[in-house]
């Protein structure tokens, strides 16, 4: 099973410890994306997201939400997309969370 | 192809609302999206004139529509308790009762909310 997180909601609210605990048990179970657009780009400099990357997680981030943000240097383990490619993305995903 | 609703609850003056339109014309581009505004979310359909705070409004991103695989809904009851009419929003939208927008979630593969 793949699942997809959809990821606006900035890398220090609540959401965070919801999101690695979701992710450490879900992971076992199937492939997991991460997407992060609007506030949530601040994933992108946040470096204990590493531990997502270790999980085998792919990460992705808007860059049109980065650049908003004037986030220049993304971590380099986070790929660069955007909300076209997350239209792609959730044709092939069975369940979708987001965490707004 | 995938069958997603947006619900939009929040008011058009944070910048969840602008990113919520944003990623909702973007899924419409290969999903089926019903966009249903709840609550203050109505007033991102009427007209609150952003130009006077010095911020974009969304007719723009309206505009594009026609481009994308989107349908408009708007909570019947939370129209009416914000003293709106049909006639005052932005575009056209269909008009649901909240048992109606429960039944579109419940056919949904993805469900956004703002």
């Amino acid at each position: 099973m793949r699942f997809l997180f959809v990821v606006t909601s900035n890398p220090f609210a609540k959401d965070y410890s919801t999101i690695v605990g979701l992710a450490k048990s879900l992971v076992k179970h199937g492939e997991i994306v991460m997407f992060f657009s609007g506030n949530g780009a601040y994933y992108t400099i946040r470096p204990e997201t590493r531990e997502l990357k270790d999980m085998g997680i792919k990460l992705l981030y808007c860059a049109h939400s980065a650049y908003q943000r004037g986030i220049e240097k993304p971590l380099d383990f986070f790929e660069s997309s955007s909300t076209y490619n997350l239209s792609k993305i959730m044709q092939d995903c069975e369940r979708v969370l987001s965490f707004n | 192809m995938k069958r997603v609703a947006f619900i939009i609850k929040g008011d058009p003056f944070s910048w969840k609302s602008h990113e919520a339109l944003r990623v909702a014309m973007a899924l419409g581009i290969s999903c089926e999206v019903h966009l249903i505004f709840i609550k203050d979310g109505v007033y991102l359909l009427s007209k609150w004139n952003p130009e006077a705070l010095g911020i974009t409004g969304f007719e723009k991103l309206l505009d594009n529509l026609e481009y994308v695989n989107l349908k408009l809904y708007a909570e019947d009851a939370s129209l009416e308790e914000r003293g709106l009419k049909r006639e005052d929003l932005l575009k056209p939208v269909e008009l649901r009762s909240m048992d109606e927008i429960r039944e579109l979630i419940s056919h949904s593969e993805g469900v956004f909310v703002w």
